[in-house]
């Protein structure tokens, strides 16, 4: 009856080439040092020479912290709010369709979060279709309903990103031992006090991991928020660098918005550390779905408000401001260059980020000392840095040290590149892990060189991975907004930026066309690749 | 005072064909530990989970101290029970300390004697010092004294064991079944304990109830069932057992290993057979002799030897664990038999 402990394999010992793989590894290391550490240090350098606030007042940069942790911190509660009951129902109970609802419930993190914020602003906008419906309803012409601001923002965001937790929660749902909940009934505690003293406790750390999750995307997020008209820091970099021209504002505004990023980082680092448990499973037994018997229907409403307002209701208005088949095909053609600029860029830095992020899995495991560590560190850090905020860095940087870099899509790239390296790494790293180290040392004693090792043992052992890492980072690439904002060349526009642009200029249709577009370009990338994994085939 | 009683408890789990459990009917009394003994998948686990009401049984009734607590339509919820269960994984709260664990039950108490509790607890298993440690910080061992620990704590009518030793090492399990066992008669207290390991069984139980199939086969003292098992398939669960075929004849059951009492009485002519356990066998080297030794098993504290007789029937025979003889000897048979068992012939 007990499960077996999962096999874990001994990390690779450094080979006995260890000099050459080290020697890569630092020159790897210093690559992508010089990608992603010099527009940080630029822009730090750039917020303190300046050391005037600019344009901007002590009074107006605490308030702007404070609308922005606040938006961040109750998106973060309503994005729990969704999840959580969503993830029990599904998990634990008898709710109808709850396979269908498993599913659906993933499906808001393929609409992004400022596509999500266009399909509201033109159903609940000030020229949105609700109020053009109320406005024929009753004759008179007042605003009934406006999303935008700092509500609009926080609804929106927990909408789209409420998946974060829900994956978690779901998964940890799945592998809590039933004899634990057992036992708390057996100690004379009933349903609900199993799940208040038991049940949420246990969740605790992933509901935490998700939740931070959320607060980072809210942090970072200025695609949305600036549709939807929130005044919150990536909003206000935008603002002072595109309309006020004041670089130096932007640049003290991003450096406090990077330290609050950071800060929150080393607090959730210092909170995991502090109290750690470890989940003691080794069951096969699922537990019994929770029968919800009178409450059945009522959940089933639940369910289907939540994956209504996150799912349906975008997409059906979405496809509603097309229009026909023909309006959406005509919006395809007159807008084919920017299609194609946005596949472009998406393979381009998809394939450069599968190329670099094998070579540098690859060296970090061979790599000595604190190298590796290093070397994963540094591009996690790019990861974190919003988007906007990378825009910036780029343009101060570039824009003084390397002029013939700045204005291309070159520039696109290496933003995407740094943005996304770290899912191709950590991706490849992890399935490198996975490969038994004997088949390694079999292959040396066999007479292979560590060359052939890696083409012909270990290349072929991580191609499913390859494939997959290309597409999540194609993924990432084609819905990125915020960066590709301030970086694209004139005329060079994406097609997330021209859904930002219609949806500004109140081209729901147009909008909506190439929204609808642009998921069909992440979705369908993202099923087939889950469908092959499905079937162990990456 | 029979402190648990389950009648006629059939049960059938969803999409299911078999019942797991069949018209059971079984109890135990005030003090006793009741041993569940059987093959995996013959339903011992599920009585012991319709005991503390996690399966509902579709008939039957289920009374705990006299109080019915499952009558096939209605089961009292398991928190309303007042039994101790210890899984076989422990179940720990992983997310609470040791104290934290064994005062989960505790919370109608008032808090100082509720850590009164806990310390007195605590010295009972032997985890004094382990206080404030997290379940991964704790051996397998301390895992399973924490388990016990928690469940006795809110002073349980019932503690329930589900195969509470077979999570650990070889070594650790008997060390562990004897500090269970002082625990148990230190307490008082009543216990069922679900095992698929005799010698287990033997070694902890007042009663032991063989389950089959979710049918019982017999239920007794360890005693009876080595030594005058019921059914052939206990005899041959509960130890190492040969079948030796046999007529009844003029009073007496001959067999080509000799001659027995017909204690059962038999009518004459009746064909049976006669349970043999190594023990009851002895060998000696002879030659010509009627036997030949087939194999032999060396097991530290015996040799098993494996005799082939002239028909081709097998026979195991116990000797010391100094007593080595070559494969092939030809031997001579001695059956004493202390207990006579006999099964009608099967055909």
């Amino acid at each position: 009856m007990t499960q077996a402990a999962p096999m874990t394999l001994a990390r690779p010992a450094p080979a006995a080439s260890g000099w050459f793989a080290q020697a890569g590894a630092i020159a790897l290391l210093a690559g992508v040092g010089l990608l992603i550490l010099p527009p940080l240090l630029y822009l730090a350098s750039s917020a303190i020479q300046a050391g005037t606030l600019g344009t901007l007042s002590i009074g107006s940069l605490a308030g702007l912290a404070l609308t922005t942790l606040a938006l961040a911190a109750l998106a973060t509660v309503w994005a729990m709010l969704l999840a959580l009951p969503l993830a029990w129902l599904v998990v634990r109970t008898d709710l109808p369709f709850r396979n269908v609802c498993r599913w659906l419930a993933v499906v808001p993190l393929a609409i992004p979060s400022y596509i999500g914020a266009m399909a509201y602003i033109a159903l609940l906008g000030p020229v949105g279709s609700l109020n053009a419906w109320l406005a024929a309803l009753t004759g008179s012409h007042q605003q009934w309903m406006n999303i935008y601001g700092f509500w609009g923002g926080v609804f929106v965001l927990g909408l789209f990103t409420y998946p974060y937790i829900f994956l978690l929660a779901s998964a940890a749902l799945e592998a809590t031992n039933p004899s634990v909940e057992e036992t708390a009934r057996s100690l004379g505690e009933g349903p609900l006090g199993v799940l208040r003293r038991v049940t949420l406790p246990m969740l605790r750390p992933s509901i935490m991991a998700g939740g931070l999750l959320v607060f980072l995307y809210a942090l970072s997020d200025f695609g949305s928020l600036s549709l939807l008209r929130v005044h919150v820091f990536t909003t206000a970099i935008y603002h002072q660098l595109n309309t006020r021209f004041d670089q130096a504002a932007a640049a003290m505004l991003s450096f406090v918005l990077v330290l609050l990023t950071l800060a929150v980082l080393v607090g959730q680092h210092a909170l995991l550390s502090r109290r750690s448990y470890v989940t003691i499973t080794g069951t096969a037994r699922v537990a019994r779905p929770v029968p919800l018997g009178r409450w059945r229907w009522p959940a089933v409403l639940l369910a289907g408000g939540i994956l209504g307002l996150s799912v349906f209701v975008p997409l059906g208005v979405l496809i509603a401001q097309t229009g026909t088949a023909g309006q959406f095909l005509d919006v395809l053609g007159e807008q084919w260059s920017f299609i194609k600029n946005s596949l472009a860029l998406a393979g381009a830095a998809a394939t450069l980020a599968m190329i670099v992020g094998f070579l540098i899995a690859f060296s970090a495991k061979r790599a000595t000392g604190n190298t590796g560590a290093a070397l994963l560190g540094t591009i996690q850090m790019g990861y974190a840095i919003p988007g906007t905020v990378l825009g910036l860095s780029l343009i101060l940087l570039y824009n003084t040290y390397l002029p013939w870099l700045y204005g291309t899509a070159g520039v696109l790239v290496l933003a995407y590149l740094i943005r996304f390296l770290t899912q191709s790494v950590q991706g490849i790293d992890a399935a490198l892990a996975g490969i038994n180290p004997h088949l390694e040392e079999a292959a040396r004693s066999l007479a292979a060189s560590p060359g052939a090792v890696l083409r012909r043992v270990l290349a072929p052992l991580v191609r499913p991975t390859l494939f997959a890492v290309w597409t999540l980072v194609f993924i990432s690439a084609m819905k990125e907004l915020d960066a590709t904002l301030l970086l694209r060349p004139a005329g060079f526009d994406t097609l997330p930026v021209r859904v930002y642009i219609h949806t500004v200029e109140a081209e729901y249709g147009k909008a909506g066309a190439l929204a609808l577009l642009l998921i069909a370009f992440t979705a369908l990338p993202w099923l087939v690749v889950t469908r092959l994994r499905d079937k162990k085939l990456v | 005072m029979k402190l648990i009683e389950l009648s006629g408890v059939s049960l059938t789990y969803p999409n299911a064909v078999e019942p797991a459990l069949h018209d059971l009917s079984l109890d135990v009394k005030e003090g006793a530990t009741l041993s569940i003994l059987g093959p995996s998948g013959c339903g011992k686990t599920t009585v012991l989970r319709a005991i503390a009401g996690f399966e509902h049984p579709q008939a039957g009734e289920i009374r705990i101290a006299g109080r019915l607590v499952c009558d096939g339509k209605q089961c009292v919820p398991p928190e309303e029970r007042g039994v101790g269960m210890v899984f076989q994984d422990y179940a720990l709260f992983p997310h609470l300390t040791v104290t934290q664990n064994i005062a989960f039950g505790l919370r109608r108490l008032a808090p100082r004697a509720a850590a009164d509790a806990v310390t007195h607890i605590l010295d009972l298993v032997g985890l004094a010092g382990f206080e404030d440690r997290y379940p991964h910080e704790l051996s397998g061992g301390q895992q399973q004294r924490v388990a016990i620990a928690r469940a006795l704590a809110p002073k349980p009518v019932v503690l329930l064991l589900d195969e509470p030793f077979s999570n650990l090492d070889p070594d650790m399990r008997g060390q562990m079944r004897e500090e269970v066992q002082e625990i148990l008669r230190r307490t008082g207290i009543t216990a069922v304990l679900v095992t698929h390991d005799h010698d287990e069984a033997f070694a902890m139980a007042d009663r032991i109830a063989v389950l089959n199939r979710g049918r019982l086969e017999q239920v007794d003292d360890p005693e009876s069932i080595y030594h005058t098992p019921s059914t052939p398939f206990v005899a041959n669960f509960v130890g190492q057992a040969d079948f030796l075929p046999g007529r009844v004849e003029n009073g007496k059951i001959h067999t080509e290993a000799g001659v027995f009492e017909n204690v059962t009485g038999h009518p004459h002519g009746t064909a049976v057979e006669i349970m043999i356990r190594p023990d009851d066998v002895h060998i000696t080297p002879a030659s010509p002799g009627t036997a030949q030794i087939a194999g032999r098993q060396f097991r530290g504290s015996e040799n098993l030897y494996t005799v082939l007789l002239p028909s081709g029937q097998y026979l195991h025979s116990s000797e010391a664990s100094t007593t080595v003889y070559p494969i092939g000897t030809s031997v001579e048979l001695t059956v004493a038999a202390t207990h006579i068992v006999t099964f009608v012939k099967r055909r």
